[in-house]
């Protein structure tokens, strides 16, 4: 019961929220009226992206994009659906009005000189971004000034490498062999020193050791009934009788 | 009196401990690793440096066989993707030409209206090289109205292109320029070039139309490419693809030249000299080579699904996790769009001494043994001459952009009506709109026969919609069993072909293989796909694609001997 008042609450805060914001509600009020497939596009701010500004506000780009920026608009209109609509609509208005529609903007990121890379491979591996705007390049270069738009598609592509990596797997036996996950700390005598042959005896007896330390009673066989010979009365692990 | 005797246990039959690797005092981790066998001295020697050397043959050719005949044209380094090269079909003088060609014209107007030309010119174009081809294909209604309005404000590009080749390519004598200064004609003319040159390539649908390598007996393409090695070409042949993605495994080796001095030089022939350092192999969900190591998530034994009966698993998951630290790797960068292999390999050890290796391949064919393939060519005629097996990196694409299909024809099996059936579910209308014939189907004659108001009405046979193709069995010859499936036609058709698309080709009789189509059915259908060649440039081709269809039919059209409206009284 707490928990279908809680979230009651925190739905209520949530549309209480919405509602509060003078945008959503307003949009609200259009969607009720017009229909919610309506489509309404509110103002917002771009985030400040001096690579953006700059890049569309270049000749190279505005020049790329006047050139070869509406035959890739129509390659791609008739493999992406909802570009082909907008492709179209263009297309009838014009002929239509007999007017033209107006130019389009471009801005690459990152932001550097050098061919549009949705026509052209790029010069270097560095993944770019393009963004075409239809309405020219006014929106594109806008920083901190409320905006409206609708994005129409958008999508990756991949151009093929020229060199491809391949590799050739070679078996060879190699040891298995390897190193010991211990270190061994060797104290010796002062008197006697070091020699080879205590090294090789404190190695060896480490060995042994190890391989001691992995001994199970099952391993013991017959000696295994009196080994280890720990024994204990029979009452020790009856609690609060201890004597 | 009875005593307890405190023991310490260290097999237990849960396994988890041991498995989860619990870590202890010193002597157990020296423990473990005796137990797992890591302290076992063994005859072997550390492999420290592989050299080698490969050699990559580019492709220069590429060819079609229809009919016997072969067409080979050659190939480039820079050439369209392989899968735009075998499947590209017209666009420009394909179904929907009208409307490719009233596109450019609006085009050419809005380029040279950017330019500011005078609006006489645009005049004087207009008319000139008015669209004047009567569209109607009755299909597509919507297409129709955008056509007569794009024909009405624009011009036929076609008519343009005639002209321009009628000036010898040079847009300044176009005579609708004649009569501006020199300047304008200037800048006009490089306008109208620039959009010849840009509306050329806006499709690969050149005029390769002699190679096409769709079969339509099959349904599928079918092509093959050489490479040029030493001592001649070897021929990879590629049967059976069904359009989509291309790779290696469509093409088998036809031929290839007998073995011949490999230090001939031939163009193009790129030999590569590897050296590297010995760096393990390593693969996703690898075990770890030590036991006291944090093993990767991916390493999943629990996970590997396989009965008892699945030898081929069980035999590659234990030879991984035994043998996967024995294994090496040697990169190799290759170009492209080429036919590689590799001629020597040794390995240095850290014992200084050098190692010749053979390939896998070739070993097991000189020790007689059934030699042990998995991403070979078939055909491969290597290592029966103890050489290393060919690798091929076939030229394509990297990612493609789809329409939904312009044209979709299904074909399927009757056997109640002991036919089959190419079902024509959409066709490319004259504007280049895919146009669902199902949907368009006006109601026929026979429907509203239905509709009289009789208890019941005996049927000789049932009407079969328009856009449902029988493809009848005819016997290869007059005696021999076996059957081919050819189009035929429901008689009470009329004149007018029942089929309107590009697959089942109107224009000639149409055959096909009987054993192509399966009992679900396939379909078979052309899209615009876009795709970037290596050179960066946007290839955007129409291909066709086979794909299973839907299942085996369950109701066929065509009925005889039926009675509609009957209704069963008690």
């Amino acid at each position: 019961m707490a928990s279908i008042t809680s979230a009651l609450k925190l739905r209520l805060a949530s549309v209480a929220e919405k509602l509060a914001d003078p945008v959503e509600t307003a949009l609200a009020r259009l969607r009720l009226l017009c229909g919610p497939s309506f489509p309404i596009l509110p103002l917002f701010t771009p985030v400040a992206d001096p690579d953006r500004v700059t890049s569309a506000a270049s000749s190279q780009r505005r020049q790329q994009v006047a050139n070869a920026g509406h035959s890739w608009l129509r390659q791609y209109g008739r493999v992406r659906a909802d570009l082909g609509a907008t492709v179209e609509l263009l297309l009838l208005a014009e002929s239509a009005t007999g007017g033209p529609t107006g130019a389009h903007g471009l801005a690459q990121l990152p932001h550097t000189p050098g061919p549009w890379a949705a026509v052209d491979r790029p010069p270097d591996d560095v993944d770019r971004l393009s963004i075409v705007s239809l309405t020219g390049p006014g929106a594109l270069g806008v920083d901190d000034e409320p905006l409206a738009g609708l994005v129409i598609d958008s999508w990756t592509e991949g151009i093929p490498r020229r060199h491809q990596q391949t590799g050739i797997a070679v078996h060879f036996d190699a040891p298995t062999a390897r190193p010991p996950q211990t270190v061994l700390l060797s104290v010796v005598d002062d008197e006697r020193g070091f020699s080879a042959d205590d090294l090789a005896d404190q190695l060896l007896h480490t060995v042994e050791m190890a391989k001691l330390r992995a001994v199970d009673p099952g391993a013991l066989g017959l000696v295994g009934h009196y080994l280890p010979t720990v024994f204990l009365p029979e009452d020790v692990f009856v609690s609060g009788e201890a004597t | 009196m009875t005593w307890q005797r405190l023991e310490g246990g260290r097999i237990d039959p849960d396994l988890t401990e041991g498995i989860s690797a619990v870590i202890a005092d010193p002597l157990w981790l020296l423990a473990r690793q005796w137990q797992v066998g890591e302290f076992r001295g063994e005859d072997a020697a550390t492999p420290v440096l592989i050299e080698g050397s490969a050699v990559s043959a580019p492709i220069t050719e590429y060819w079609v066989e229809q009919g016997g005949r072969r067409q080979s044209i050659p190939r480039g380094d820079d050439g369209w993707p392989l899968e735009t090269l075998v499947e590209h079909e017209p666009i420009a003088d394909g179904p929907a030409a009208a409307r490719v060609t009233l596109e450019g014209g609006i085009e050419l107007l809005r380029r040279l209206r950017g330019a500011g030309a005078p609006d006489a010119v645009l005049n004087d174009l207009r008319q000139a090289y008015a669209f004047s081809e009567e569209v109607d294909d009755e299909l597509d209604p919507i297409g129709h109205a955008r056509l007569s309005l794009l024909a009405r404000r624009g011009l036929d590009a076609r008519a343009v292109a005639a002209a321009l080749a009628g000036v010898g390519g040079d847009a300044a004598l176009l005579p609708e320029l004649a009569g501006f200064d020199e300047t304008t004609i200037t800048r006009l003319a490089d306008v109208i070039d620039e959009w010849y040159r840009q509306e050329t390539s806006l499709f690969c649908d050149s005029e390769r139309e002699t190679l096409s390598a769709w079969s339509s007996h099959r349904l599928e393409y079918r092509f093959g490419l050489s490479p040029a090695v030493p001592g001649g070409t070897i021929e990879l042949d590629a049967p059976e693809y069904p359009g989509g993605r291309l790779d290696w495994y469509h093409f088998d080796v036809r031929s290839a030249p007998n073995a011949a001095d490999a230090d001939e030089a031939v163009a193009g022939l790129g030999r590569k000299s590897l050296a590297s350092l010995a760096t393990p192999l390593e693969f996703a969900g690898m075990p770890a080579s030590r036991w006291w190591e944090f093993e990767d998530h991916d390493v999943d034994f629990g996970d590997l699904a396989g009965g008892p009966d699945d030898l081929a698993r069980s035999v590659i998951a234990t030879y991984a996790m035994v043998a996967g630290d024995d294994w090496f790797v040697v990169p190799c960068t290759l170009p492209s769009g080429s036919l590689a292999h590799v001629r020597t390999l040794r390995v240095l050890d850290d014992f200084g001494q050098w190692t010749e290796l053979d390939a896998t391949a070739a070993r097991d064919r000189a020790t007689g043994d059934q030699p042990c393939k998995f991403f070979e060519l078939t055909g491969d005629p290597g290592p029966a001459r103890a050489e290393a097996p060919l690798l091929f990196l076939p030229p394509v694409v990297a990612t493609v952009e789809q329409s939904r299909p312009l044209e979709s024809v299904e074909f399927r099996r009757d056997e109640i009506a002991n036919l089959a059936w190419a079902i024509e579910r959409r066709v490319e209308s004259q504007a280049g709109r895919p146009v669902d014939r199902e949907a368009g189907r006006s109601t026929s004659a026979a429907d509203s026969r239905d509709a009289v108001g009789d208890d019941w009405r005996y049927r000789l046979s049932t009407d079969v919609p328009d856009h449902w193709v029988p493809l009848v069995p005819v016997r290869i010859t007059g005696t021999s069993p076996q059957v081919v499936l050819r189009r035929g036609r429901i008689a009470s058709d009329g004149d007018e072909h029942p089929a309107k698309g590009r697959i089942l080709e109107p224009e000639h009789p149409f055959v096909m293989r009987e054993e192509e189509i399966p009992v679900g059915g396939i379909r078979v259908s052309r899209r615009y796909q876009a795709a970037r060649g290596a050179d960066g440039k946007v290839n955007v081709w129409v291909g066709r694609h086979k794909a299973p269809s839907g299942g085996p039919m369950r109701r066929t059209p065509l009925r005889f001997d039926s009675l509609v409206g009957w209704t069963r009284r008690p």
